[in-house]
This record gives structure tokens, C-alpha cells and sequence, in this order.
């Protein structure tokens, strides 16, 4: 059936064949990885840390400065003329329109009946501040210049406010979100999952809990690994790994010390508990 | 969970994407990679036959029109293993059975040389046509057979991923490679062959043609020689 010139060549192409895929089989041809294409590195992430406190600033607990100078009462409008006069008489002036006694119903120019509550029954206002004070609690209006300012400023020496900015009360979620964001960023570069990348190891949450020096330091013995998540049958054997992935990656010299606000540290990330998500950005 | 996701360049190679591939790529891939074989068996084989059959049937053309007695030049070069020689051959046979008896019809003798010398030609490129049309084949279905491999293998790629619940580029990739690699196989396969079988076939349609002009020659030889004998 087969021709000698078809054996020959069926003899050629088979060792043909198998020379090429042989050669490929070996690397031959083969491109370099120049990329490196590995998994991205982890995103550090709180998800359990919620607003149990307050971590609203504390309000300010100084009074206001007390007055020196007698108070004087509210700037007031003189009251208008009085709709019943007919007469084309020129509209006086205001010092001598005050005297007249204006008529009880309210008048309907004026649109305010806070002001109108207190200005009928005060002809006086320079003298009859309290009665109008008593009706409503106005904001203290005294000057801080007494008689004897001219004395010196000795008397005005005492400190006008404490100074101390308003610290929070605890250090609140969001706080503690930017710090683990500052930490994930820190750590990010030495977290290498290595050949566990891609495969379910990825679904190991490793929680981790850190209680760094003041400096930022964390030793072997400042390090906690806290537990772990996401934990099943087809990945249980890389606990371990994953574990050992998450302290190398807070140990490597490389990411360390922590540089974090260090007026967050009492409270903050003085012991701080993290988890590693390795597929944050898968 | 393999741990082929950080792939190096040996787990890209052929072998390996073959040893991770479904047993239906498989399957598609091994018979993709007998028909290469086979194809590019046939086009050395049958380029070498065509080659050497060619000179040497301008040799032996050559010399028969050299020839003073036909023959004498068949008896002496009739057995050789050459489609002119073949068809010289039938020629001649026809010539001495047609001619053996007492009556001659001329014309009918001059139809049925050229009817005989025609059936060999027509024989012998049968003969060689043969496997030209498994070039043919190969050429126009090896792609869609290669093609069939790499659906398959992306069906399961994508099976995959909905079993594993995650659509990295990791879990992916290697499916992805496998099921591309068995349409290049398919076109690793079909390209020589559909290039091959363009050259051969007008390899063949010169043969022909050849054939038809030495055969004509041979014809217009007889006939001249019957119009002699009258």
C-alpha cells in the first residue's frame, strides 16, 4: 500500500515531529515572564470594628468672659408714627418722636414679633434693661472694657482660652480604618503569598493582632495571629502558611517600624487587631 | 486546588498543556497531531515520487522520440515503473491486438488508441491523486477539529470557575491555554497540508497535461504509420 518514497517520509515527518514539540517541550522558543506576573499583593481591611463609643470631640468647657462694663440692652428701632395721623405733619425726628406713647395693637408694618414682644412696653431701654432680660434670655452683651481699662492691661492678663485643642474621647471606626489603611500600606510591599497565589489559600482571612511599641516596632512576641476565616475542606492545609504569609509580612524588616500618628497610639493601634484578606483585590 | 498557577515556561509547553487537558481535547489533540504527521508524511513522500517521477518522465520522453522503432524501444523500456511508460504501453498493446487481424478499420483503430491511452492516463493519475485528497481533507477539517477542542476546553474552563467561585485570572488561564493550544494544533495541521495539496494539485494538473501531449504524439505516430500500411 505504502510507497518505499511514503515510509521515508512518514519516517521523516514522525522524528520531525517529535524533534519540535520535544524542543518546545524543553523551553525552547519559550518566552520569558519579563512581567513577573504574580498575584497583587493583599488589602488590609477592618470589618468588625464598630462605633461602640463616642469618638465625638469633646465640647468646650470654658465660660464665655464675663462682662465688665454694665450691659446695655438691644439695639431697638424707634417706633414708627402712628397710622391715625391724618395730618400731613413731617415725620419727626426719632429722639422726639420717642416719648410719644405708641398704641397697644401691633403694628402691621413690622413683620418680626420677636422684636415687637419686647419694644412697646421699654420707652426707656438705657434704664430698663433687666425687665427685658427676664423675658428672654439674651446672649450677654457687656463690653469687656471696664471703667478702669485704662489702668493697664494687667487686669486683662488672665488667659482668654485654654489652649488645648479638643481631643477625641476614644479613637473612633474611621480612625482606626485610615490606620489600617496606613498599616495595609506599609505592609503591602512584603506581603508575598508566593506560590499560594491564585489557589484557595486566597480564601484565608488570617486575623492578626498587633500591639506595636510607641516607636512602631513589632517583635515575634508583640504579634498574635488572632484566628482565622474562611476555612474549609479544600484549603485547611494552608492555614498554617497563610499564618506564616501575614507575620513574615509584618516582621520583614523592609516594612518596619510602623510609621503611624502617634497621637493615635493610646487606644489606636497601641493593640491593634487586623485581618489579612488576600483576595481584597482579586 | 493544583498549584500550576504561577506558571513557568514548562508548564506552557506542549506536553504540559496536554497533560492537564480534558481527555476530549485530548482525544483532539492526538489526532490532530497523527494527521500532522501523516500529512507531512504524504507531502515528503509524494513531493519526492512527483519530483523524481517528473525527470524521469522527460527522459523517457526524450528518448522514445529518439527511438527509430517503437518497438523495439518497448520491448526494451516498456516495464518501467513510469505513467508514460504505462501509457505507451496500452498504446502499443492496443496497436498489436488491433492491428493482428486480417481486416483493418482504421478509424476504429485510431478511437480506440485514443481511448485506451486515455483510460491509462486517467489511471495513473487516479493512482497518484489518492492521497491528495487526504492533504485536502486535513487542510479544510483540521481547523474545525482544532476549533471543537478549544470550545470544549473553555466549556470546562468555564465550568471551572463556577466550581472554584472565583474568576482569577489564575484559575482561568490554564484551561484558557490548554483549549487554545488545541486549535493550533488544528492550524499547525492544516496549513501545510492545504499548501501542499494547492502545489501538488497543479503538480498533478502538469502531469496530466503532459501525459495528454505525449499520448497525442504517440496517437498522430499510429495513425500516421496506419495511413502508411494502406
Amino acid at each position: 500500500m505504502m510507497s518505499r518514497a511514503e515510509k521515508t517520509g512518514l519516517g521523516v515527518a514522525f522524528s520531525g515531529h517529535v524533534l519540535l514539540f520535544g524542543l518546545l517541550s524543553v523551553g525552547f522558543l519559550a518566552t520569558p515572564n519579563p512581567m513577573k506576573l504574580r498575584n497583587d499583593p493583599v488589602e488590609v481591611q477592618f470589618v468588625d470594628e464598630i462605633g461602640l463609643k463616642s469618638a465625638f470631640p469633646k465640647p468646650a468647657i470654658e465660660e464665655p468672659a464675663p462682662s465688665i462694663a454694665p450691659e446695655i440692652g438691644m439695639a431697638q428701632d424707634s417706633p414708627p408714627p402712628a397710622p391715625t395721623a391724618a395730618e400731613p405733619a413731617p415725620p419727626a425726628p426719632a429722639p422726639r418722636a420717642a416719648p410719644q406713647p405708641a398704641p397697644v395693637k401691633p403694628t402691621p408694618q413690622k413683620p418680626t414679633p420677636a422684636r415687637q414682644a419686647s419694644a412697646p412696653p421699654s420707652r426707656n431701654p438705657a434704664r430698663d434693661v433687666g425687665s427685658a432680660r427676664a423675658e428672654t434670655p439674651q446672649p450677654r452683651r457687656g463690653s469687656l472694657l471696664g471703667d478702669d481699662f485704662r489702668k493697664g492691661l494687667a487686669a486683662t492678663a488672665r488667659r482668654q482660652a485654654t489652649g488645648d485643642t479638643p481631643r477625641a474621647a476614644v479613637v473612633g471606626p474611621q480612625a482606626l480604618a485610615s490606620l489600617g489603611a496606613a498599616i495595609a500600606r506599609q505592609i503591602r510591599p512584603c506581603y508575598d503569598l508566593g506560590p499560594l497565589g491564585g489557589t484557595a489559600a486566597m480564601d484565608i482571612v488570617v486575623k492578626v493582632r498587633l500591639q506595636p511599641t510607641r516607636e512602631g516596632v513589632v517583635t515575634r512576641q508583640r504579634l498574635e495571629i488572632a484566628g482565622f476565616s474562611g476555612v474549609d475542606g479544600s484549603n485547611s492545609m494552608y492555614q498554617a502558611r497563610m499564618a506564616e504569609v501575614a507575620r513574615n509580612a509584618v516582621l520583614n524588616p523592609r516594612c518596619s517600624p510602623l510609621e503611624l500618628p502617634a497621637e493615635l497610639y493610646e487606644g489606636g493601634w497601641q493593640d491593634i487587631t487586623l485581618n489579612f484578606i488576600p483576595r481584597q483585590l482579586g | 486546588m493544583d498549584l500550576f498557577v504561577n506558571s513557568d515556561a514548562a508548564t506552557l509547553s506542549p506536553v504540559g498543556l496536554f497533560l492537564q487537558a480534558d481527555w476530549v481535547v485530548k482525544m483532539v489533540m492526538l489526532g490532530l497531531l497523527a494527521a500532522s504527521i501523516w500529512s507531512w508524511a504524504i507531502i515528503i513522500g509524494f513531493g519526492s515520487t512527483l519530483n523524481r517521477m517528473a525527470r524521469r518522465s522527460a527522459q523517457y520522453e526524450a528518448d522514445f522520440w529518439k527511438a527509430q522503432d517503437i518497438d523495439r524501444f518497448h520491448d526494451a523500456n516498456g516495464r518501467v515503473d513510469l505513467p508514460a511508460a504505462r501509457v505507451l504501453d496500452a498504446g502499443v498493446r492496443e496497436w498489436r491486438r488491433s492491428t493482428a487481424g486480417k481486416r483493418v478499420d482504421r478509424d476504429g483503430i485510431r478511437s480506440r488508441l485514443h481511448m485506451t491511452m486515455a483510460a491509462a492516463i486517467g489511471a495513473e493519475i487516479d493512482k497518484l491523486s489518492g492521497r491528495l485528497t487526504f492533504l485536502a481533507t486535513i487542510g479544510s477539517v483540521a481547523p474545525f477539529v482544532g476549533l471543537f477542542g478549544t470550545v470544549w476546553g473553555i466549556m470546562r474552563a468555564f465550568t471551572g470557575i463556577a466550581a472554584e467561585k472565583s474568576s482569577s485570572i489564575a484559575v482561568v488561564a490554564p484551561g484558557i491555554a490548554e483549549a487554545l493550544f488545541a486549535t493550533a494544533i488544528g492550524l499547525f495541521a492544516a496549513i501545510p497540508a492545504v499548501i501542499a495539496y494547492n502545489r501538488f494539485s497543479h503538480s498533478l494538473d502538469r502531469l496530466e497535461a503532459r501525459l495528454g501531449r505525449f499520448a497525442d504524439g504517440f496517437h498522430a505516430t499510429l495513425s500516421r504509420e496506419l495511413d502508411a500500411e494502406a
